[in-house]
């Protein structure tokens, strides 16, 4: 197993589609960072602060700042809105979709599918290696999102350090089952094309209807209150909170878990029955 | 344990209705050359899958290395295979693709790539991109991937198709020499005859999914060489006359034919010595097939191709 992941570690680190998200999304990152600038200086101040609560939820793509008027934007603040926003997500998905499926489509998995013990193992390698893809990504984006702050602002301000790290911590083990999920649905469907419309809708608004739906069904039924995106991961990620208490971290840790867990499953079962 | 190193037993695999391989039992030997010989669409490609491990058995047994059922996991790593067109990331060199798969069986040794590219030909190719390889670079490399590990057994499904002459005699020299040198088995499929005979000591004929022949390469050579082709009522009548006549290579192809080798020009003689023997010749024939021919009229005749 060990070897297994050195092997998907090199070839990951030698996949262009890599370094081509990682770039693409620095950019875009400093253009949020410069648009909220702008957002910053204009003469009307924010009616309201752009708070995630249960009820209210942004499912979307717009990225709102919950900074209040005239204080400093700090880290946190930029970082909060980007991961609600599912901006980091986009891109760790895209790749979960390209890696996965990669040497199903190069057609390398017959080099080496008959001569492993369990091709099961041959995903769960790569979601070991998606993990460091994904710690990776979301490190890098804070430290990223540090020196645009620095460059666009011309201050640093991180804010609080301690919120930082457990929104940094939670958010990666939300968009770790996120990748994971991705990888499941592009081996199982074995299809690029497909995965990647059915992932980025899980990012952009296409879930929120598909929620809604499923809502208002589970109403009928006379299932009061229910609301399927509190047991989802891409809800949680939106609904974590700017300063989560340990309280917080509690219910999209357990749904991470159940996640990546029926994912790996999911997913390492499939590859091992499936004919290369 | 079995004087085969890979046997199957009723091997057969259905897609839907359709039975793409049918009961097949394949016979190799350690150290030959096993030809495996058949149409397009003939079965070839889901039977090497099965014996690769790509693809699951619907019914029927593999037994290698004297391991059967679920025992095959643990010799899974003794076999290399080159499977249909050869599976490379595109955007990484020869050295790279190599790579992966050494990380894969934690292969460290220092030169072990390259001795595996100076083998198959590719030692030169530096930092060029496999998707700006030639088709015949990248059989090559195929069958580089499948040597990483040192395997006992090689499946090379195709390994010549698309290639230039050249090419063709350059992998029939790689495989020579892995042979000898390696003492390796290879199982090698196509559906040129023509070439597989110059390079294969055994050889099995897949039609529509069954298997319909597994013959060596002498019986394969003795079926396609010239010979006088008796058609009698009663062969076995013959063999006395034959005996007497001091013919030694001869064989009693069927319930009316005898094949006989050598002395070609005595046909006339042989006919009056079996009709004053009193058994009636049906028909007396100088015969010699091409082996695409002899392929050709146990496959169903070149109508069908």
């Amino acid at each position: 197993m060990f070897n297994m992941v050195r092997m998907d570690l090199y070839r990951m680190f030698r996949t262009k589609a890599l370094y081509v998200i990682w770039i693409v999304m620095a950019l875009t990152m400093l253009l949020t960072t410069a648009l909220s600038l702008m957002a910053q200086e204009m003469p009307e101040p924010q009616e309201y602060i752009q708070q995630e609560t249960e009820e209210n939820v942004n499912l979307g793509m717009s990225v709102s700042l919950p900074t209040l008027p005239g204080e400093q934007i700090t880290v946190l603040d930029e970082v909060y809105a980007n991961t609600t926003a599912k901006f980091t997500a986009l891109f760790l998905v895209i790749f979960a979709v390209l890696f996965a499926t990669a040497d199903i489509n190069s057609g390398y998995v017959k080099n080496i599918g008959g001569q492993v013990p369990n091709r099961g193992a041959l995903f769960l390698s790569k979601t070991a290696a998606m993990l460091v893809f994904t710690a990776l990504t979301m490190i890098g984006y804070v430290l990223l999102q540090a020196l645009f702050c620095r460059i666009c602002f011309g201050y640093l301000v991180w804010g609080n350090i301690s919120a930082l790290l457990w929104y940094l911590g939670i958010q990666i083990l939300l968009h770790y089952a996120l990748t994971l999920i991705c990888m499941a649905i592009a081996v199982v469907l074995r299809n690029n094309v497909f995965s990647m419309i059915i992932v980025i809708c899980l990012c952009g608004g296409i879930s929120a209807l598909i929620y809604g739906l499923i809502d208002n069904l589970m109403h009928k039924l006379g299932v009061q209150d229910f609301q399927i995106m509190k047991y989802t991961v891409t809800g949680q990620i939106a609904m974590v909170p700017l300063e989560p208490s340990s309280g917080d971290i509690l219910t999209p840790a357990v749904i991470s878990v159940a996640f990546l867990l029926a994912m790996s499953f999911i997913g390492s079962t499939v590859f091992a029955k499936k004919d290369c | 344990m079995s004087e085969f190193l890979l046997s199957t037993s009723n091997l057969t695999k259905q897609f839907g209705r359709h039975r793409a391989v049918d009961g097949v039992d394949i016979h190799i030997k350690k150290g030959a050359i096993y030809g495996f010989i058949g149409r397009n669409g003939a079965g070839k490609t889901t039977c090497l899958r099965m014996i690769s491990g790509l693809a699951s058995p619907t019914d029927g047994e593999i037994e290698m290395f004297g391991y059967t059922g679920k025992d095959l996991k643990n010799i899974r790593s003794r076999v290399g295979c080159l499977i249909e067109a050869p599976g490379l990331y595109g955007s990484m060199t020869a050295y790279e693709n190599m790579q992966i798969k050494c990380k894969l069986f934690g292969i460290k040794k220092p030169g072990y790539i390259e001795e595996i590219l100076h083998t198959v030909g590719l030692a030169d190719t530096g930092k060029k991109k496999t998707k700006h390889f030639s088709l015949g670079m990248k059989q090559r490399l195929g069958i580089g991937l499948a040597l990483i590990n040192e395997p006992d057994l090689l499946v090379l499904d195709e390994p010549i198709n698309g290639l230039d002459p050249q090419g063709i005699a350059e992998i029939r020299d790689t495989l020579h020499r892995l042979r000898d040198e390696r003492n390796m088995t290879i199982l090698i499929s196509s559906h040129i005859l023509e070439e597989l005979s110059k390079i294969a000591t055994d050889y099995g004929i897949i039609h529509n999914g069954c298997l319909i022949q597994e013959l060596t390469r002498k019986e394969l050579m003795k079926r396609c060489s010239e010979r006088i082709e008796l058609t009698l009522s009663c062969p076995e009548q013959a063999v006395p006359v034959l005996d007497r006549m001091g013919f030694v290579n001869y064989q009693i192809v069927d319930k009316e034919h005898i094949h006989v080798f050598e002395r070609l020009n005595e046909s006339a003689g042989l006919n009056t010595e079996l009709v004053t023997s009193g058994i009636s010749v049906r028909e007396i024939s100088l015969r010699n097939e091409e082996l695409e021919t002899y392929f050709l009229n146990l496959t169903g005749g070149a109508t069908h191709v």
